[in-house]
């Protein structure tokens, strides 16, 4: 005697069609007790139009039906992308090879022999019924996950839409009072006014920064090439550093060659703005940052390199992940959310080129990227 | 001094542009949609019209199409939230440059910088004056 686990899921539905009714009695009983809910059916006509209304979890198929032949049913459910995932188990007196062969061909499961042997047949159902228990459960899944991208993507648009507009509003007004009343102000809320700012501008920056990582990632980002300098661009990013621009010292290759190279001037200057920013922010203020263009090749090479900590072996692809900051030694460190480096890795990545760091603890760190010198996409006309 | 329509959702950010407008001696009136918005211009035309492009009663590049046909000669300037780093718009083909394409005359990346925004309203106000 086989004992069967009490495995059958009661919510489990079993359609079995069988013209014999004393077939359809057996083994509604045995599946029965074990747990099933049971349908059945006499006649191959009627079963579609049945298994399209309440989709069964099995379906238990006789071969030779009135109405309808088994095999020709079977694909039919296959065909349909409603009714496909239902597993079909054929039963057959049947003990031709051939016969065996298009049933499972025309996509059943599996093949019981008739006279049925109940316990193999209560195996079977149960593996079956176990299978499309782990194919509902992993489409359920699946939808979450569906569902979770797209809560995902409207928190994004939320972040763009709705925080663009109150910093919009802080740093209106903060301006604006420079406008009507600076004269009026003195050196103590003019440095407070200046601290606002200063806060609010790098709060735009971390906005902008998930946007862009967001938009990189999904592929959303559509790269606007240029054909053009990457001294150049070097030259704007770092032109964009205000103030702090007095520190860094830009290295051109030798001849004074341009390196010229089809890439997003926006993205990359953008890239070489958060290098550099990183790159002064671990520099002692008495020294300086060196940005190198190069362009010998088949790759043109930027690379910026500091006079901090260095970065520990461990950490230096985790660096380029999101938020994969390394905790950090000393006090120079700064907060931030991590995304600096993840925008530029997936932004340089998206122009077919590759990003890493060069370190040698406490002997600074240089940060190096390199473009593919015939672009991510050489068909795109120069200056478009 | 020019008559200008400003419409966008938020009232922070039309009172900003307002008050930096009417420091540089202009008319400024506000309008909550490109619905509203247009049916103030169409009472009484304006010579520039600034707008947001995401809003709840008729978006941005709606309003601007429907200005475009009715009033060739109207100055507009959308300014709209999208990728952008220190007011400098870093997707180049996004809604900015959509709005751009289907006749606005310039743009601007919310936050936008309000000198940038008095200095953007002269040029476009002064191109055919």
């Amino acid at each position: 005697v086989i004992t069967l686990p009490a495995e059958g899921d009661s919510t489990q539905r079993v359609l079995v069609v069988d013209n014999d009714p004393g077939v359809l009695e057996m083994v509604s009983s045995a599946l029965a007790s074990d747990g099933y809910r049971i349908d059945r059916l006499s006649r191959g006509d009627e079963v579609l139009n049945s298994v399209r209304e309440t989709p069964p979890d099995l379906l238990l198929l006789d071969v030779s039906l009135p109405g309808g032949d088994g095999i020709e049913i079977c694909r039919q459910l296959r065909d349909d992308p409603t009714t496909a995932h239902i597993p079909v188990l054929l039963m057959t007196a049947h003990r031709r090879r051939e016969k065996r062969l298009d049933g499972i061909s025309a996509g059943a499961q599996d093949f019981l022999l008739k006279p049925l042997d109940l316990p193999d047949l209560r195996i079977r159902v149960r593996n079956a019924a176990e299978k499309k228990r782990l194919y509902d459960e992993s489409q359920e899944q699946l939808q979450t996950i569906t569902e979770l991208e797209k809560l995902r993507d409207s928190l994004v648009h939320m972040i763009v839409h709705d925080l663009k507009s109150p910093l919009t509003a802080v740093l209106g007004n903060l301006q604006l009072i420079d406008l009507f009343l600076s004269e009026d102000l003195d050196p103590n809320t003019k440095n407070a006014i200046e601290g606002c700012k200063a806060g609010a501008h790098k709060m735009d920056e971390m906005v902008s920064s998930i946007l862009a990582v967001s938009k990189l990632e999904s592929g959303t980002m559509e790269l606007h090439l240029e054909f053009a300098s990457l001294q150049g661009t070097a030259e704007d990013a770092i032109g964009l550093m205000g103030p702090r621009s007095g520190r860094v010292r830009l290295v051109r290759p030798p001849e004074e060659e341009e390196v010229h190279v089809s890439h997003d001037t926006g993205l990359i200057q953008r890239v070489i703005q958060n290098l550099l920013s990183n790159a002064l922010d671990y520099t002692p203020k008495e020294e300086t940052v060196v940005v190198e263009v190069s362009g010998g090749g088949e790759r043109c090479r930027v690379v910026v390199a500091d006079r901090g900590p260095g970065v520990p072996e461990e950490s230096r692809e985790l660096i380029f992940e999101k938020f994969g900051q390394v905790a950090g030694k000393g006090t120079g460190r700064k907060t931030s959310v991590g995304l600096g480096l993840a925008f530029c890795r997936l932004a340089v990545e998206a122009h077919g080129g590759r990003i890493g760091v060069e370190s040698s603890e406490g002997g600074g760190s240089t940060f190096w990227f390199e473009l593919p010198r015939s672009g991510a996409d050489s068909s795109t006309p120069p200056g478009s | 001094m020019a008559r200008i329509l400003v419409i966008d959702d938020e009232e922070p950010v039309r009172s900003i542009i307002r008050r930096s407008l009417e420091h540089q001696g202009h008319e400024v009136v506000e309008a909550e949609d490109g619905a509203e918005g247009t049916r103030i211009f169409e009472a009484s035309p304006f010579d520039l019209v600034i707008t947001d492009l995401i809003m709840p009663e008729k978006e941005g590049i709606e309003t601007i199409l429907d200005l475009r046909e009715g009033y060739p000669d109207v100055r507009i300037l959308v300014i709209s939230g999208g990728l952008s780093f220190g007011g400098r718009a870093v997707d180049r083909k996004g809604p900015l440059q959509d709005a751009e394409a289907l006749g606005a005359d310039a743009s601007l990346a919310k936050p936008f910088d309000v000198l940038e925004l008095m200095e953007t309203v002269e040029r476009l106000l002064n191109r055919s004056e």
